[in-house]
């Protein structure tokens, strides 16, 4: 675990991540004598800069709030339906944010559902749902990475310590405050800091609602054919990574003030262990309001796209050539991924504490990379210096791997904190050496922590969408095959909104959201303790 | 057993794959195509000798649904394989750019004559064939005789037929200033289109008096789309009452929808918000199958293109033999007489949408 050639793998995998970062240094630092470095201080970056920290905060609080109470509802107490809601509420994290800004719009716009419903009490008129508030409402869908991490935090949490508590004479409500959110404190502040950099990351929503947050700003500049914009792209790019480290930075200070975790290695009882009561209708309908939105929504509306559609006599296809696309290259990409994200993952878990804090920081740095910000960099970088890269499945998925392996990093050490550190110190006490011990004990024993890696890999880049649109090849294909021409479930969908192509676009959000929701339904529960 | 040991292997067996699956980057040429500089105006002798076209690679930054039918009818009528790269105008302009000499690309379709022009003022345009050109009029390439436009878009301004009359609406952009319309105009500011027309302008009237309109506007709280569809959309469903966009969005929403009661307003003023747009393509001097792209460019100006264009997308033919149904007479529209390829000025358009805080 402490060998030489673990730290050199742990470190090549940090330095692909570290990459664009890099990149966009170099090159702001060889554009600091041109105009562009002026759009730093300019006011409407201030706006956008601003906007983008509040939408951060704001997303992740909100979203924070939705999972704390579904987390401990369905995991802590006799929740009619437990284990349906345990999976079913995290399904929301199959929806992109570029189909859920629509599904806002469509639910809450102007002669939209809602509209509909309270169009017979006399509302004329919906106020304009683009902008700020849509594009909060769309990322809400994300708070499934919230409650992934509580729900864990719970399974390791033992109910003894709310027994105790409670047997001491403290109210459920006083027991929960003063005994398990404490326990909760590391859990809540990565959950509340992934959301809030997916928020402050997003590109999908905030395009196509119009919030000029930074990735909204870099994507106009991106978009325009004057240099000195593209060029003004580069140092908005990096003011995006600098503000999500402080993110993470923020969130890692506050996480040392923590006390050390109560959470129990010994065996204990399983949950859930409080009875709800009075509570039991409210919590029941609270689960059923979010899933119904989370879940039934955006198949609601896509459906009645689809509907439409086929009433209207529309050639609606079933998109294969683009499924097929997006399978292989999430596959590809996710294995990929998997295997450079092992060693720092183990070295995290097993070795020791600095290489640990080393390792989270790095992975939570990787998070603060936003697409677009890879994307851009990666263009520049190969067209620059390796133009034979420029247009491949190799870029392309070296890119997805740089993008995603802090999510590979994070998920499977995560879901690693379910095992026992001393399970590979006994290993090494029997006679196994470090390789050994590693591929015959622990790795086995992280069966579950792997596939949850791979899964969550799986469904983000069937999702991603700005890497893809930025560096899509031409055309793939295999040995020996007619190459075929590119796109992916993504960019589909993203190409065929842009002009409404509604009831074109609903077959190829059906099967993303299927594609989506296997991977979440595949993934194991590594909340159960192995020892 | 010993899965890590492996693992370096299996990256490097995927690396391998992954490769593969990439192929052969650059196209193999035929030795007989000729250089692209004479690509347009010597192909006979090299169709002569070649033995089969190359398969040609097109950039286009027009939508697939509405390009890709015309394409597939190229290769049906052809025989010549085409590869496409669809995307958005000007992202793709800017990646011919970054390519430079090294693009594979042979053909570019854009949604916009000041692409177009912008990528033709940085040379990277072949001359179109001079008997394609003969089938259109002149009004309908550039100077330049470097890219050709392939079908028109008006700006019209689309309104709820249910609340408003043609004779209610405004006789120029002028007229939306006023408070009666406040909130109730729709537009796509960062749309290509939009900044056409706004370039169109400042040749019209020049720079101070287009920021004036622009600020006008703004105080007039225009709800902005991020495209032009869903403005018209809006429109449809009466969260606004008009919209600035181009002509052609509506039959898109109609056809979608089933059927609108918003509807398209000609101005046929003779000023910027009358102008027609062009869409149209270039042969990239860099492309190795001159002859053969030239073809292609000949086709998107031919009949079967023409009327698809025409019938199924609904724009105006630059073909004068095939009329547009639904559509007005493109001589009625009293567009004003702009220079296509003058249009370039789109530094000096963002620079002035950027100073009067449309733009971020």
């Amino acid at each position: 675990m402490r060998g030489l050639a673990t730290r050199a793998l742990v470190f090549g995998a940090l330095g692909l991540v570290a990459l664009p970062v890099l990149f966009l240094l170099y090159q702001s630092a060889s554009l600091l004598t041109g105009e562009a470095v002026a759009v730093l201080w300019a006011s409407s970056t201030w706006w956008a800069t601003l906007r983008t920290v509040v939408y951060g905060l704001v997303v992740g609080v909100l979203c924070l709030g939705l999972a704390l109470p579904l987390a401990w509802v369905t995991h802590c107490t006799d929740l009619p339906g437990r284990r349906f809601f345990q999976v079913v509420l995290n399904l929301p994290l199959a929806v992109p944010s570029y189909v859920s800004a629509y599904v806002v719009v469509a639910a809450l716009g102007h002669g939209g559902w809602v509209h509909f419903l309270l169009e017979p009490l006399g509302v004329e008129s919906m106020p304009d749902v683009r902008g700020g508030v849509g594009a909060t409402l769309a990322l809400l869908w994300s708070y499934p990475f919230a409650l992934l991490v509580v729900q864990a935090a719970l399974a390791r949490l033992d109910p003894r310590l709310w027994e105790a508590a409670q047997s001491l004479g403290a109210s459920p409500w006083q027991a929960f405050r003063r005994v398990v959110l404490p326990t909760l404190t590391p859990a809540l502040g990565a959950g509340f800091l992934l959301v809030a950099l997916y928020a402050i990351s997003d590109f999908g929503a905030v395009s196509l609602l119009r919030f000029k947050t930074l990735s909204f700003v870099i994507y106009q500049r991106h978009d325009s054919i004057l240099e000195t914009y593209q060029d003004e792209a580069v140092f908005l790019s990096l003011l995006l990574v600098v503000i999500a480290g402080l993110f993470v930075a923020g969130l890692e200070l506050m996480r040392g003030r923590v006390t050390a975790s109560l959470s129990s290695q010994a065996a204990h009882r399983p949950w859930p262990v409080v009875p709800l009561g009075r509570w039991r209708a409210p919590a029941t309908a609270f689960c059923v309001a979010v899933a119904l939105v989370g879940v039934g929504l955006p198949i609601a509306v896509v459906a009645w796209w689809l509907g439409r559609g086929l009433y209207l006599g529309h050639d609606v296809g079933i998109p294969w050539r683009a499924t097929s696309i997006s399978a292989a290259l999430a596959v590809v990409a996710a294995v990929v991924a998997l295997g450079a994200a092992v060693a720092p993952a183990l070295l995290g878990r097993f070795g020791r504490e600095s290489d640990a804090a080393a390792v989270r920081v790095a992975a939570l740095m990787g998070y603060a990379l936003p697409g677009i910000a890879v994307g851009l960099a990666l263009v520049s970088m190969v067209t620059a210096n390796a133009y034979a890269l420029y247009q491949t499945v190799t870029l392309l998925v070296a890119a997805y791997v740089i993008r995603f392996l802090p999510l590979a990093l994070h998920t499977l050490s995560e879901s690693l904190l379910a095992q026992n550190r001393r399970v590979y110190d006994a290993a090494r006490s029997l006679g196994l050496g470090p390789t050994r011990a590693v591929t015959r004990v622990v790795l086995p024993m992280s069966r579950p922590a792997l596939w949850a890696g791979l899964l969550a890999v799986l469904i983000a880049v069937i999702k991603e969408l700005p890497v893809t649109l930025l560096l899509a090849p031409i055309q793939v294909g295999l040995p020996g095959m007619q190459p075929v021409q590119f796109e992916t479930l993504a960019t589909k969908i993203w190409s065929l909104t842009v002009d409404e192509f509604l009831s074109q676009v609903a077959p190829v959000v059906l099967i993303l959201l299927a594609l989506a929701t296997a991977g979440l339904l595949l993934r194991p529960d590594t909340t159960k303790l192995r020892r | 057993m010993n899965g890590l040991r492996w693992t370096p292997f299996a990256l490097l067996a995927l690396t391998l794959a992954l490769t593969a699956c990439d192929g052969p980057k650059e196209k193999p040429t035929t030795p007989t195509a000729t250089p692209n500089a004479d690509a347009g105006a010597a192909p006979d002798n090299a169709v002569a000798e070649k033995p089969a076209a190359q398969p040609l690679t097109v950039y286009c930054g027009r939508n697939e649904e509405l390009v890709a039918p015309v394409l597939a009818a190229f290769t049906k009528e052809t025989g010549i394989q085409v590869t496409t790269k669809y995307g958005n105008t000007q992202q793709l302009a800017t990646q011919l750019l970054k390519e430079g000499d090294r693009s594979t690309a042979d053909v570019f379709i854009a949604q916009d004559a000041s692409t177009l022009g912008y990528l033709d003022g940085k040379g990277v345009f072949a001359p179109v064939a001079a008997e394609t050109l003969a089938k259109v009029d002149a009004s309908f390439y550039a100077a330049s005789k470097n890219w050709l436009g392939a079908t028109g878009r008006a700006r019209v301004l689309v309104y709820d037929s249910s609340k408003l009359k043609p004779e209610d609406l405004p006789a120029d952009v002028d007229g939306l200033t006023d408070p009666k319309w406040k909130g109730k105009v729709g537009w796509a500011p960062e749309n290509a289109s939009f900044k056409s027309f706004v370039a169109a302008m400042i040749q019209q009237r020049g720079p101070e008096a287009t920021q004036q309109w622009l600020e006008k506007m703004l105080a007039n709280e225009p709800r902005a789309y991020p495209k032009n569809t869903p403005a018209v959309r809006a429109v449809h469903k009466g969260e606004i009452e008009v919209a600035l966009v181009n002509h052609y969005y509506l039959f898109r929403v109609s056809d979608e929808m089933g059927g609108t009661k918003a509807a398209n307003h000609y101005f046929r003023n003779g000023k910027a918000e009358s102008m027609v747009n062009l869409t149209g393509a270039g042969v990239l001097k860099t492309s190795k199958n001159g002859p053969t792209a030239q073809k292609l460019v000949a086709f998107l100006v031919g009949e079967t293109a023409q009327k698809h264009f025409a019938e199924v997308v609904h724009e105006f033919p630059v073909l004068a033999s095939v009329k547009a149904e639904g559509l007005p007479e493109h001589s009625s529209l009293n567009a004003p007489k702009l220079d296509v390829a003058m249009l370039d000025n789109l530094e000096e358009t963002e620079k002035l949408l950027r100073a009067a805080k449309v733009l971020e």
